[in-house]
């Protein structure tokens, strides 16, 4: 059996088909901060509030993962929005409320971590009246502050 | 070639610094140390690969892996970062023949059985899992890639595949073919192989984003019924309601007058385990979050749709557990307005 010429270029063909429908960078926002992960947590609030967002307490999801074999113990999500706004689209968009409020993920790795949110842009595809763009578009470029600003923190 | 322990001719400041900062350090690390992704900075692997493979593999990523494609950057910004890139070790661009490798693959199968697929799998589908874990530890060595990964057979040419099966992978378990024994034509035979995987491409699992970001339902009950009706499905469901609140509680005044959205967590343990140890990100979804939310007079069950993950986070280990999600998720809301 010869793979031909034209099999060659097939990979490339099969990852533009994909194009549509695969992830494309920008849909989840990630970051390295070189914090540590309590020193990053404060970060992080920090960098929200300082944008006029209010956060909610940080929420442990690990509990209990440690005990299951797990050895990272150290994961946290942290909500945020601005309440006027939160609960305006709650009120006048019900099926945009299981993406709300916005939320970033925050886990140890070593001594640095990590901070995962989905972009704001992401939802932009599923919802788009246009005072929801702008929202998103709002947002996004708020969290890009906001994770950069805890990247770059020393 | 020299191989010193540091480098450095890399410039943070470049535009190719700072966007390698902007999109590639999360996963890579800061210098190209590694983390959740490969490490960067290794003369093997710099000493293996071609600007061209660096700058195929940015732009294309590798589909359900982790690793994302990179559709929007310009061309100028992907040969940037791959300047960037070759700028963390000493080690200067290789120059491999454009020639393809010609050998048998069927006698590469069988050697592909014997020697490769113990860590690239028998199909060569790579090592189990991802680098996105809690408890794999950093110092283990990387997870073996995926060689029947379309964007990993658009980057890597004949010869870069033959060169480093030849040369190895110093600091992982990728070893010299030829100090196992194995011959040049032995080696043009696995390259002809693993080359091959590209005609399965088609029938490979794609992931795909679901058309609706949103399951829905509506009930026919009341606000307040429809909540414990909720609570009973998950219930029944053999989860447990870990916390319930309504939306945006810590961040809405609770005394800013009457709100009917209404959040219910649930979770057990299989499911966080399981989610978690497959991709920590997906703690964005986890625990189980369903909204009951009453809308001009109609109420509503709504949860987000479990089938996008995988796609969102462009990692196949996500999709048993996503569809299996789904199906809870499906169950739950249907008991509840029924």
């Amino acid at each position: 059996m010869k793979i031909c010429a034209c099999l060659r270029k097939w990979p490339v063909i099969i990852l533009m088909l994909l194009a549509p429908s695969a992830l494309w960078a920008g849909d989840l926002l990630m970051v390295r901060s070189q914090l540590s992960f309590s020193d990053t947590q404060s970060k992080i609030e920090e960098e929200i509030n300082a944008l006029g967002y209010f956060t909610s307490t940080p929420r442990r999801v690990d509990i209990d993962l440690v005990s299951a074999g797990f050895s990272n113990g150290t994961y946290s999500v942290i909500a945020y929005g601005k309440p006027d706004k939160i609960k305006a689209l709650a009120e006048n968009y019900p099926e945009l409320t299981p993406f709300l409020p916005p939320q970033i993920v925050i886990f140890g790795e070593r001594k640095e971590s990590l901070l995962v949110a989905m972009s704001p842009l992401y939802l932009a595809e599923f919802f788009t009246q246009p005072e929801l763009i702008e929202t998103f578009k709002l947002w996004n470029r708020d969290l890009q502050i906001i994770l950069e600003n805890v990247r770059d923190a020393r | 070639m020299g191989r010193p322990e540091v480098t450095s001719d890399r410039d943070e400041g470049s535009e190719g610094g700072r966007l390698y900062a902007l999109h590639c350090s999360a996963c890579h690390g800061n210098y190209g140390l590694g983390g959740v992704g490969i490490p960067l900075a290794l003369d093997d692997f710099l000493e293996s690969v071609t600007d061209r493979y660096i700058a195929l593999t940015i732009r294309f990523g590798r589909p359900g892996r982790v690793m994302p494609p990179f559709p929007r950057l310009t061309g100028h910004e992907v040969l940037a970062i791959t300047k960037y890139i070759r700028s963390l070790h000493w080690a200067d661009e290789p120059q491999f023949s454009s020639e393809p490798v010609v050998g048998d693959p069927v006698a590469g199968r069988g050697l592909f059985a014997a020697f490769c697929a113990q860590c690239h799998g028998a199909n060569g589908e790579g090592g189990q899992g991802t680098g996105v874990s809690f408890s794999r530890p950093r110092f283990k060595s990387i997870l073996a890639p995926a060689l029947n990964n379309a964007g990993f057979l658009a980057s890597a040419s004949d010869q870069i595949i033959k060169h480093s099966l030849i040369q190895g992978r110093e600091g992982t378990p990728m070893r010299s073919v030829p100090a196992l024994g194995l011959s040049e034509q032995d080696i043009n035979d696995l390259v002809s192989y693993i080359r091959s995987f590209q005609n399965q491409l088609t029938k490979q699992v794609i992931i795909k984003r679901p058309a609706d970001a949103v399951l829905l339902q509506q009930s026919p009950y009341s606000y307040q019924q429809t909540i414990e009706n909720v609570k009973k499905a998950v219930a029944d469901s053999d989860y447990s309601v870990v916390r319930e609140q309504l939306l945006g509680e810590g961040i809405i005044d609770p005394d800013e007058g009457e709100r009917k959205q209404y959040v219910i967590y649930f979770a057990n343990l299989e499911m966080l385990s399981d989610g978690l140890g497959r991709d920590p990100r997906i703690g964005l979804f986890l625990p189980g979050k369903i909204v009951i939310a009453e809308y001009e007079g109609v109420v509503k069950v709504l949860t987000s749709n479990p089938k996008q993950y995988a796609a969102l986070f462009n990692n196949m280990a996500l999709n048993d557990f996503a569809e299996a999600l789904y199906r809870t998720y499906r169950t739950i809301l249907q008991a509840a307005v029924l």
